[in-house]
């Protein structure tokens, strides 16, 4: 019976599209979404992949059996799966579900084979990330941030880091803070935050920026100490620990990251509007508000104008980090 | 006994109708995930991950965790019946267990890997349950320069995973170590021989490789035998194991998994290391080495054990210090934190419920998979005599499945047909695959934790001797390395008494 209905709801959803052709464009968009709307994952899975699953199944529970289809695409730091979304046609069935490392592309490939603003349509921020807490081996003797700087300074002393990769957020993050504060310290890349995590527990490097969900066992476990939180105001959760500026350094100013969802470039207004109505409406829904916030994330859902802004600021923010930090694009 | 206590009380929670359930379900799954080349453990928790939304966090994590050792417990069974290994660490289990499948023996290749399995899987939970504090802290002596001394052991171990001569070996081990450099580096970000392709960034893919080199190429060779006609006869009494069997097994299994659970606890290895060690060992350890590679029960018990052992000291890292092992753990804790509960050093007391009915539940999960699939030994044995000509369509299939799977792009599909030409030719000069996957996978941890190593040190290379654990590991590098040289000179010595020995 289940499948009979199905055929049927196949049928109908056929013919129905057959009508809505000939009706034109407009009332198209009024019935987007006809087919299974596909979300685009530039990653493996976890991260930006969960944020695209939560998001779908709430879609899917909201609009009555729309179909909201995950398709991972991973590979070259979210590039594969970023193209494919560029190339695809803007008929909004084809979406890209991205962290704000999208936006660090144009400043570390010199060939990207798309424009992160002009080649993309935003629908939506999603959510923004968490911010970071400088955090240093419990070993190392210093207890704030202007005894970390004045030990870097001195030349007797050599100030390792880890960070997630080059032109990761947590690289460039030290690296600005590195550079405003004149303490030379030497960049160790790891594969993971994991890694680079245990590398500083560990005792092998001395200091790193870590996400404030990942950081927190290990502050309260005492097996890192944590310096500073790099955001305007004070974690509540951790109100013991200064923020940059309250330490004497300045901030990075490089913003905490988020995950987004946009389309090809000339995507039909009715149809991102449509979505940016919806994922509003999923994102006010209490139980995904908590099961992201859960994952560090703060819900967001902003209007395609809004997202277009951050996505630039985003841009220009990761650009000047990156010359900064002494990347040059390849 | 406070421990003994919490491990009842977590049978307790373990055992209630809902978790005994999902464990049943993440058991099952796993053991689908493991013998099905196109899906992975990551890929099916993606899947479930929207069903964890719906239940009790113990429940979800008790099922997820299910998934994984599952898998990892039924990993054995297509390296023996096919020569297809679906993850690094199967590629050892090819060594011996399929030629014992081809000997008519898979029967006690696949029992004598589920017990072991078993075996391993129950230390694994036994260690994690007692002494999960004390290993986490010991894991953090292992750094950069210990990383390094353990890849150069494990690569100089390489050249005794085939009886081919020692320059083909290094030829091979060149070979693998050349493809290990391809994609972009990890400390200037420079790509490398990726002739601008954005497929390469990220270096070449092991399933690719491993699909090529291992099934495709034993296809190609059958398809250009007689042998094609050939079914595989097993006869019943063959099924079981026999107690020699068993009596081989036993210090193999015992062996493999007390260095399984060892190099789990360290987060920068994964499971190939911990396989492929075992199985080098146990070619040093035996009488007889010259059996290994030609269906030795050993070769099959040690690198399971292994295996499994070290699938679950992987858990330390999450349940003890909130750093999860790779993508896998990753994935498991956004499980959890959806729920409100990160793991951290207080799970084991914030937590108690969770983590000692999830110790529990693995204990259980491990005795279900053995019940699972023992009796599916049957079954696949019938498979085997199917005749090959319905078999080999059937593997091209699900292997270019499991290729398509890795990024969702034809990509690997190419890449293996390219590696099977390589790999013909490479079997037609009577070069063994095995060295070349082996630097392929190891040679990229090992130069990543070489330049770590010397970046911290500030170029001094003398990190690597003056750190007790390295130095000890290198010293035992320069032994093997020296036992391995010195027969080669005795032969030059004894022509004679070596021309009988190339007779065996």
């Amino acid at each position: 019976m289940y499948a009979g209905s199905n055929a049927m709801l196949k049928t109908f959803v056929a013919t129905s599209v057959a009508c809505l052709l000939a009706l034109g464009g407009v009332a198209l968009a009024q019935e987007y979404p006809s087919r299974p709307v596909h979300f685009v994952v530039g990653f493996g899975a976890g991260g930006p992949d969960t944020t695209a699953r939560i998001l779908a199944a709430q879609l899917a529970a909201q609009t009555g059996g729309k179909r909201f289809l995950v398709e991972n695409k991973p590979g070259s730091s979210g590039q594969i799966g970023a193209e494919f979304v560029a190339k695809a046609a803007p008929d909004g069935y084809t979406l890209l579900v991205t962290t704000a490392s999208i936006a660090s592309l144009p400043s570390l490939q010199k060939r990207l084979p798309f424009d992160v603003i002009k080649s993309f349509t935003p629908i939506s921020q999603i959510a923004s990330s968490e911010a970071s807490f400088l955090l240093v081996n419990p070993n190392l003797p210093v207890k704030t941030l202007q005894e970390l700087m004045a030990y870097g300074r001195d030349p007797k002393n050599k100030l390792t880091y880890a960070s997630t990769g080059i032109g990761t957020g947590s690289h460039l993050r030290m690296a600005l803070f590195a550079k405003a504060n004149n303490v030379p310290m030497l960049h160790v890349p790891f594969k993971s935050p994991g890694e680079a995590a245990v590398s500083v527990i560990g005792g092998e490097t001395n200091a790193l920026f870590l996400t404030s969900t990942a950081a927190l066992p290990l502050i309260k476990a005492g097996k890192a100490r944590a310096l500073a939180y790099d955001y305007p105001t004070r974690a509540d959760f951790m109100p013991d620990v200064p923020t940059m500026k309250e330490g004497g350094s300045a901030p990075t100013d490089l913003d905490s990251g988020w995950h987004g969802i946009m389309g090809p470039a000339n995507l039909p207004e009715p149809v991102f509007k449509w979505l940016e109505t919806e994922i509003r409406k999923a994102l006010a829904v209490p139980e995904i508000r908590e099961k992201l916030i859960n994952l560090g994330l703060s819900p967001v859902g902003s209007s395609s104008e809004e997202f277009g802004k951050t996505l630039e600021a985003a841009v220009k923010g990761m650009g000047d980090a990156a010359r900064a930090a002494g990347i040059e694009p390849r | 006994m406070d421990v003994l206590n919490n491990i009842l009380h977590g049978f307790s929670v373990a055992l209630t109708p809902t978790n005994l359930l999902f464990c049943w379900i993440g058991a099952v799954l796993g053991t689908v995930v493991g013998v099905l080349p196109g899906i992975n453990v990551l890929t099916t928790f993606a899947i479930l991950l929207p069903i964890t939304f719906k239940i009790d966090p113990t429940a979800a994590i008790v099922m997820l965790s299910g998934v994984y050792y599952g898998a990892h417990h039924s990993l054995s069974t297509t390296s023996i019946m096919l020569n297809m290994p679906g993850e690094p660490s199967g590629i050892v289990i090819c060594f011996d267990g399929y030629p014992m499948a081809r000997q008519g023996r898979a029967g006690p290749a696949l029992a004598i890997a589920a017990l072991s399995s078993f075996f391993a899987g129950t230390v694994g939970v036994f260690i994690i349950a007692f002494f999960a504090p004390a290993l986490s802290d010991a894991s953090l002596w292992f750094q950069a320069p210990e990383y390094t001394a353990v890849c150069i052991l494990a690569l100089v171990g390489a050249s005794v995973v085939t009886s081919k001569s020692k320059i083909n070996t290094l030829g091979m081990a060149a070979i693998g170590l050349i493809l290990g450099t391809v994609g972009t580096d990890l400390h200037t970000g420079v790509p490398r021989f990726t002739f601008d392709s954005l497929h390469l960034d990220g270096g070449l893919d092991f399933v690719p490789f491993a699909a090529g080199l291992f099934a495709f190429v034993e296809i190609a060779f059958r398809l250009g035998s007689y042998e094609t006609q050939v079914q595989i006869k097993t006869k019943l009494r063959d099924v079981i194991p026999r107690w020699p069997d068993i009596k081989a097994a036993t210090m193999p299994t015992i062996r493999g998994t007390a260095l399984g659970a060892a190099m789990g606890v360290l987060p920068g290895t994964g499971p190939f290391i911990a396989s492929y060690s075992a199985y080098a060992l146990e070619t040093r350890v035996a009488k007889d080495p010259s059996r290994f590679g030609k269906g030795a029960i050993e070769g099959v018990a040690a690198p399971e054990a292994a295996n499994n052992a070290s699938a679950f000291t992987h858990y330390i890292p999450m349940l003890t210090l909130g750093i999860p092992a790779g993508a896998v753990f990753a994935m498991l804790m956004g499980a959890l934190m959806m729920h409100g509960i990160r793991p951290g050093p207080d799970i084991m007391t914030a937590h108690a419920d969770l983590f000692w009915g999830l110790i529990a539940s693995m204990w259980l999960g491990n005795l279900m998979l053995l019940v699972l699939n023992l009796p599916l030994i049957g079954i696949w044995i019938k498979l085997l005599e199917t005749p090959y000509q319905f078999i080999y369509p059937t593997i091209l299939l699900l292997t270019c499945i499991g290729c398509y799977a890795v990024h969702n792009d034809v990509f690997n599909i190419q890449v293996a047909a390219f590696v099977l030409l390589g790999g013909y030719v490479l079997e037609k000069l009577d070069c063994s695959p095995g060295p070349v996957i082996i630097a392929m996978i190891l040679g990229p941890i090992l130069e990543e934790n070489v330049r770590r190593a010397l970046l911290i040190s500030g170029g001094d290379a003398s990190v690597f001797v003056r750190r007790p654990i390295s130095a000890a590991f290198l010293l035992l590098t320069a032994v093997l390395i020296v036992t391995y040289v010195l027969p080669a000179f005795r032969r030059k010595a004894q022509p004679a008494k070596a021309a009988v020995l190339e007779t065996d």
